[in-house]
């Protein structure tokens, strides 16, 4: 009896031990009619006509009732990739296309996530030229409700789609009269979320904007031999990197050792802030990056850097906004210090008195302290921008969108806050 | 007959002052009540570099309904978010060695923080179903396996003037704790409890976060002084 | 310096038996030193530990000479209240593991080292055998050698369990065998050791 009791008790116990979530991403690369020779990519044109609010069926108490559905692109090697983003208001979920047109038709072959969980799947969804393709595919396309309808397919890991999808054009994509950042926290998202790329990662930049993002906040630190790198925490640690036996502070180390012996979780390096600001100048259609201050010590080579690679997107025809973020005292004062801090773009996420002071392009306050829509709008009477950070709850995005009068949003869903952006009405 | 038996013997068996978590009913006395400190660490991947809650306090208190019945009661409280539960609990001995009860205890949480950049406070209700199983040793070793399962009620937070309610019932996950009761110093007795919690909304991580849809793992550590 | 450290470790656990040897008597009381008598109890001793985690560094085609097993230390201090619950502190030693890396056509090595700073409860399961719980911190430090030395320190959140056997050798002087798993669940490090020690009861109230 004694003996049994106590296996019984160990092994419910040890029946108690933590769970491993992971997401495995599916290949979209099965789909055999996207993958016919005779597909061919979509124009311009079509792409811009496809984006809007569409209303969904068959699988809305999957997804919610609305999609915002959104064109980006990422160029890797000189080679332009395009991706169709679907924003939906349920659970975080998305999916993320690549479209093709074949015989009349267009196509969209990917996959769909839930931020919330790891549900995962693929996508294959069909506009038919009757419904809605010839209308895409014609030289000067004028969408209006009803008049596009995506048929198709979802279904879940690696199987064959086979629930219905349907998706029908209802509206234009809520834009207000001024730019909202959508600002992905971290380049992109966190580790965390069980991303298939590594948070603060040039892959992750890359990525970024397939998740409905035009702007990224990235964590600048320095190495011991004084080398701007992206990485957010204090120390080396399991959260953000592999195991190496390296430990402490991750100034503690040059940049030379960290390239050779640290990996990120996904296995990318720890990047520098130059190649991070290449990668979004060349390779992305981010229009707004914020240098998040994590170390204490000079602004001055993140200056150069940032001013290098305004001065770079400029000549590249690319709107670009980086921003050095003040984000307590000790960074504030630091940064006052430069002689020309007057005209460095900073975001004071201080007092708004001190962004008067610093000459912040944007205050940022921490969503914990609400909509503060009078405050808002005296910073909007300064001739400045508001951004509020790190709304995550999708409850409050809703709120902070259709209550708050920010100019931008940063999310570790950036998703969540484009859906509520674009179908706001 | 066992129950008489019992009784009996309650008069030589530590009862009074000696078991918190060990499903012994309250023949001949009235209270009892422990004071100590839970410890629990939070997940990296989602609390980063926040590790280790502070200390929070416990104060746990037995009351007599009647030889079956008891109300279970306990505080658990870090000034700036406590909570506090109780509930009926039904106990009864299977032989002189094992018991067990079954209860349902009614949990309130609240927290608040307002300072640099924070606005924030919250509150919510949680049911907690339980049922405990006990051994009692030759030795003076009482050692106490207990499964918990809890139910989020209601969830209310405020972010300023930003304000979100929800009163959608959900399962919130399990708790299983391994508890050892005995003496430590002169006739005091200790509890010393090893909880692992498995919930998608723990209520000590509101400011950290919110809920996940997901299970995350707490493990846990009380320490009591049977007072 | 690990050959050093080897050799303190080993010179210990020699030291120790010789000192249970001198005080071997042929009168023993039986389990002199884990009576319930209130006490305080020291362990000090040594032996080895393999590292059990996974080691994931990258690019592993480029990985050289990993090291999991090294010598490893405890010193304990037990305080006995009179009852079957004791509880002490404890401290020690411990190499985790060390590997190289080539790069270049150079080699790096990373070897990461690890104090435990514990709170131990401690109880007697049968005749002279006890399980020891620990909870608290690691002190790791990371030595790297490569373009330079970096010697890096962080405390990781841990813990450890030890079952150990004491065989009483002397009046208040005992000789233990431990097995100890040894977690730093903040790291993700998990070494197994085992342990030869020095058990001596100081003061007995």
């Amino acid at each position: 009896m004694k003996k049994n009791i106590s296996i019984f008790l160990l092994s419910v116990f040890l029946f108690a031990c933590k769970k491993e979530y992971k997401v495995t991403m599916p290949d979209a690369g099965t789909w055999d009619l996207f993958n016919d020779p005779a597909a061919q990519a979509l124009p311009a044109a079509t792409k811009t006509a496809m984006e809007g609010v569409y209303t969904v069926t068959n699988a809305s108490v999957m997804f919610g009732k609305l999609a915002a559905v959104k064109w980006s692109y990422v160029i890797n090697n000189g080679d332009t990739t395009f991706h169709v983003s679907g924003f939906f208001g349920t659970d975080i979920a998305y999916f993320i296309c690549e479209g093709k047109q074949l015989n009349g038709a267009i196509l969209l072959n990917g996959y769909w996530r839930k931020m919330v969980s790891t549900e995962t799947g693929l996508v294959h969804l069909t506009i038919d030229a009757t419904a809605g393709a010839s209308l895409l595919l014609s030289n000067s396309p004028l969408v209006s409700e009803g008049m596009v309808q995506m048929n198709g397919f979802y279904g879940q890991g690696q199987q064959e789609p086979l629930t219905p999808l349907t998706l029908t054009y209802a509206r234009k994509l809520n834009h207000s009269p001024t730019p909202f950042q959508i600002a992905a926290h971290r380049s992109g998202g966190r580790t965390s979320d069980l991303l298939p790329v590594s948070e603060n990662s040039v892959a992750m930049i890359l990525k970024t904007s397939e998740f409905g993002s035009t702007g990224i906040e990235v964590d600048v630190r320095y190495t011991k031999d004084g080398v701007p790198i992206l990485y957010h925490d204090n120390t080396l640690n399991l959260r953000e990197i592999q195991k190496s036996g390296l430990v402490g502070p991750i100034e503690n180390y040059t940049y030379d050792q960290l390239s050779v012996f640290v990996r990120l979780i996904h296995g990318e390096k720890i990047p520098t802030l130059r190649e991070a600001l290449t990668a979004v100048v060349y390779q992305t259609p981010l229009t707004f990056v914020w240098l998040d201050t994590k170390y204490v010590g000079s602004v001055k080579p993140v200056q150069r850097l940032q001013n290098e690679f305004m001065q770079k997107a400029k000549a590249a025809g690319r709107k670009l906004d980086i921003v050095i973020g003040l984000p307590a005292q000790v960074q504030f004062d630091e940064f006052l210090s430069l002689p020309d801090y007057a005209s460095t773009p900073s975001l004071c996420e201080l007092s708004i008195d001190d962004v008067a002071k610093s000459n912040a392009l944007i205050w940022a306050p921490r969503f914990t302290e609400g909509t503060q829509n009078d405050e808002v709008a005296k910073i909007h009477a300064m001739g400045k921008k508001a951004f509020v950070w790190t709304v995550d709850v999708p409850e409050f995005i809703t709120r902070f969108v259709n209550e708050g009068h920010f100019d931008g949003i940063l999310s570790n869903f950036p998703s969540c806050v484009a859906y509520n952006y674009y179908v706001h009405q | 007959m066992l129950f008489q038996a019992l009784i009996a013997q309650d008069t030589t068996f530590h009862s009074k002052h000696a078991a918190i978590y060990f499903p012994y009913p309250m023949y001949k006395e009235h209270w009892r009540s422990s004071i100590g400190f839970t410890l629990m660490t939070t997940p990296e991947d989602i609390t980063e570099e926040v590790r280790l809650r502070i200390p929070c306090g416990d104060y746990h208190l037995l009351t007599k309904i009647n030889n079956h019945f008891i109300l279970d009661s306990r505080l658990l409280f870090q000034v700036l978010q406590n909570h506090v539960s109780t509930g009926l609990h039904y106990v009864r001995p299977i032989n002189e060695n094992v018991y067990i009860s079954a209860g349902n205890d009614i949990g309130f949480w609240f927290g608040y923080l307002k300072l640099s950049g924070f606005d924030s406070k919250a509150l919510g209700w949680i049911d907690y179903p339980n049922l405990s199983i006990g051994y009692k040793t030759k030795k003076d070793l009482l050692i106490t396996f207990k499964a918990q399962v809890s139910f989020n009620l209601y969830y209310q937070a405020a972010n300023g003037a930003v304000k979100y309610s929800s009163s959608k019932r959900y399962y919130n996950g399990e708790t299983f704790t391994l508890a050892l009761e005995q003496p430590f110093y002169n006739k005091k007795h200790l509890t010393l409890a090893f909880s692992a919690i498995s919930n998608k909304f723990y209520w000590q991580t509101w400011a950290l976060f919110y809920k996940t849809n997901r299970e995350i793992y707490y493990p846990q550590i009380t320490v009591g002084f049977i007072l | 310096m690990y050959t050093s450290k080897a050799a303190f470790l080993a010179g210990l656990i020699m030291t120790s038996l010789f000192f249970n040897n001198v005080f071997a008597q042929p009168v023993v009381k039986q389990d002199s030193v884990i009576t319930r008598t209130p006490s305080f109890i020291l362990y000090l001793g040594g032996g080895f530990s393999s590292y059990v985690a996974n080691i994931n560094p990258q690019p592993e085609s480029r990985v050289r000479n990993v090291s999991r097993t090294n010598p490893t230390g405890t010193f304990r201090l037990m305080w006995h209240p009179g009852h079957r619950l004791w509880l002490g502190v404890e401290s020690g030693y411990n190499n985790f593991f060390s590997y190289e890396l080539k790069s270049n056509n150079e080699t790096g090595k990373v070897s990461l080292h690890a104090v435990p700073l514990m709170v131990v409860w401690s109880m007697p399961v049968i005749k002279r055998i006890s399980i020891f719980a620990g909870i608290g911190s690691y002190l790791l430090t990371s030595d790297l050698k490569y373009h330079g030395n970096v010697h890096s320190k962080f405390f990781s959140l841990g813990s450890d369990l030890a079952v150990v056997y004491t065989q009483p050798v002397a009046h208040r002087f005992g000789l233990a065998a431990e097995i100890k798993w040894m977690n730093a669940f903040e790291t993700r490090d998990n070494a197994l050791g085992l342990q030869v020690q020095m058990v001596w009861q100081f003061i007995k109230f």
